[in-house]
């Protein structure tokens, strides 16, 4: 009878573990989602391998890309959707710049900063007032000069800052994972009040009717009130709403309505002043990781499990067959004219009728 | 399957994990080390039952050696005896598999558990708000964890830690080598001695440094486990090199010494 040896299985045992480990390692590549602007008959994505695509809206043909094609490496993945203000697009990247693109021919116009980086941007950029805002990991708000990057101004928080800002007239709201909702003077970059909840703040604040909206990592969604601020703090929000999980997505308003996405796979339709239910929740089957879309009386909402859904504004019911991706859609829908767009884990782009959820042409998946 | 792995193993190590993180100070690196000494303790009585047995194979060594000398030409006759000779002495050559196998999903557990605690980009921070208890608000509060821990960012790289991970396992497999005298497996023996602390090293050189961490503290308790049930191992004949080289030298020094 022959023997086996018992210190060979060991060993092929060790080895298998190793295996199971390194197949364990989260693949770096993929780190986070990429989002969309649609601005006349033009989408502008970024991908996960570090390029910025301009396409044609209405058949998805690829109209430029930067870096071009020609050179092999690109930027840093891009998660947050790019902002565009005349004739220049705006973008952010995982490779802590900015970068202002020519929006004809995608030829960089200036970069943020110059030398060095900042920290990895998840965030969508925000211009108001002439001035782009960007968020970013290394825990700051910056405020640059649309024409050529130079920074204007900076706010430092504790912690990372993922959600884009909200900018109302002066005054630029911010929240962070370090718990808390701040409000910034945009002139003097000086905070004008803080507000502390139990846990950390991903999307960003959402500012209507004189009240901050923000969800949490604790589970509930914030209704601030500024004008309670006392030596420069808010100690109690306005209003709350508890959810059965983390809030990332920034809640949207329309008109009277909050609407709020939660990892509960919920989607909440509340008074925006009382922030108490309106309708009854929709249930999807995927968690909510992005703040829904609006129009024409309808909302689009994603969902992680792969399903874009199509609901009734006001009564939360279903006005079509749900759009099934096969991968988590992480980003929120844009709605331009009679077209959703969507963007799937993996930069695959979808266009789909508004009303009906039916492609209206073949999805494209962003090359390297 | 995955549901079930979730359900049951992954998911009470991530939170148990976290819980620790909020008992201790909000400090991840303790955290990481309390609770693989946690876990080392409550395996305890299954890798002591492997140590023992390793410990006895190793004492079988030169009766194993002789029966190879008697019997070199007939195999089969060898794998007989050797079979007898164990069961004399009341041990399954294959004993320390199963315990290694039922190790192994506690292992694989603790690595998820530390990986997905220390989310540094967004789809890592979803994978955890899949698994996380949100039953219990303090566990959610927690998040982003605090990764400092001795001036290092456990959710970045430290090579510093994936050196230390080489050489505490290189210890380990050093204490745990039984002489043999079959050339080809002592060869085998001294390049998987060499192999695997590299491998492992070389896996967490790019990986969380938390996760360098978990090996760094679960080697050192297998060291001290291994010291108290084997011994030193194949680690005392290197030690009673160094010691007997270190010796003439400290004299030379003492001379020296006296001389001025």
């Amino acid at each position: 009878m022959k023997l086996i040896n018992s210190k060979t299985v060991v060993v092929v045992l060790f080895v298998a573990l190793v295996s199971t480990l390194g197949g364990c390692v989260p693949a770096p590549a993929t780190s986070a989602w990429s989002s969309l602007l649609v601005a006349g008959d033009v989408l502008y994505t970024g991908s996960q391998a570090g390029r910025i695509y301009a396409l044609n809206a209405t058949n998805g043909v690829e109209i430029w890309r930067y870096p071009p094609a020609s050179e092999k490496a690109g930027i840093g993945a891009v998660q947050g959707a790019p902002v565009l203000l005349d004739d220049t697009l705006y973008v952010g990247s995982e490779d802590g710049h900015v970068y202002a693109l020519d929006i004809e021919t995608g030829a960089q116009r200036w970069v943020f900063p110059r030398s060095d980086s900042i920290g990895l941007i998840y965030a969508d950029l925000v211009i108001a007032n002439g001035v782009l805002y960007v968020c970013s990991s290394d825990n700051n708000v910056y405020a640059l000069d649309v024409a050529d990057g130079t920074q204007i101004g900076k706010f430092r928080a504790e912690n990372w800052i993922w959600g884009r800002p909200s900018v109302v007239g002066d005054k630029v709201y911010v929240a962070s994972f370090d718990h808390h909702v701040y409000g910034l003077d945009a002139n003097t970059w000086q905070k004008d009040w803080e507000f502390e909840a139990g846990a950390a703040f991903v999307g960003g604040p959402t500012v209507s009717g004189g009240l901050v909206y923000c969800g949490a990592l604790d589970g509930k969604v914030y209704a601030l009130d500024p004008s309670k601020a006392v030596n420069g703090r808010i100690q109690e929000p306005y209003r709350e709403f508890e959810t059965g999980h983390w809030v990332w997505a920034s809640p949207l308003v329309v008109e009277d309505t909050l609407y709020v996405g939660s990892l509960d796979k919920k989607l909440y339709a509340l008074d925006a002043a009382e922030l108490t239910r309106k309708a009854v929740e929709f249930s999807t089957d995927g968690m909510i990781t992005a703040a829904p879309a609006y129009a024409n009386g309808l909302l689009y909402v994603s969902t992680e499990s792969g399903h874009l859904y199509v609901l009734d504004a006001t009564t939360l019911e279903e006005k079509a067959r749900p759009f099934e991706a096969g991968k988590p859609i992480l980003s929120s829908p844009v709605v331009a004219g009679d077209s959703v767009y969507i963007s799937v884990l993996g930069d695959t782009i979808h266009a789909l009728d508004a009303q009906t959820l039916a492609p209206l042409w073949p999805s494209v998946t962003l090359g390297r | 399957m995955t549901q079930l792995w979730n359900t049951y193993i992954f998911r009470p190590m991530l939170n148990g994990l976290l819980f620790l993180y909020s008992l201790l100070g909000h400090n991840v690196g303790l955290s990481i080390i309390v609770f693989t000494v946690l876990v080392r303790l409550l395996t305890l009585p299954i890798t002591q039952k492997q140590m023992r047995s390793a410990k006895a194979s190793q004492d079988m060594q030169p009766k194993l050696q002789e029966l190879q000398k008697k019997y070199k030409d007939n195999k089969e006759k060898l794998a007989e005896e050797q079979m007898k000779l164990y069961r004399e002495h009341g041990i399954n050559p294959l004993g320390c598999l199963v315990p290694t196998l039922i190790q192994f999903p506690i292992w694989i557990g603790l690595y998820q558990s530390v990986s997905n605690a220390l989310p540094g980009n967004p789809l890592q921070l979803l994978n955890l708000a899949r698994h996380i208890y949100v039953q219990f608000p303090i566990l959610s509060s927690l998040v982003p964890l605090n990764a400092s821990f001795l001036g290092l960012d456990l959710g970045r790289p430290a090579p510093i830690l994936a050196i230390l991970v080489g050489i505490t396992m290189w210890v380990q497999q050093k204490m745990m080598a039984t002489p043999t005298a079959d050339a080809q497996q002592q060869a085998m023996t001294q390049s998987m001695q060499l192999t695997m602390p590299l491998m492992f090293a070389w896996f967490t050189w790019n990986a969380a440094s938390g996760l360098a961490l978990y090996f760094v503290a679960t080697n050192i308790m297998g060291v001290i486990q291994q010291y108290f049930v084997i011994g030193l191992g194949g680690l005392a004949p290197l030690l009673g090199k160094l010691t007997s080289t270190a010796k003439p030298a400290r004299q030379k020094g003492k001379g020296n010494g006296q001389k001025k």
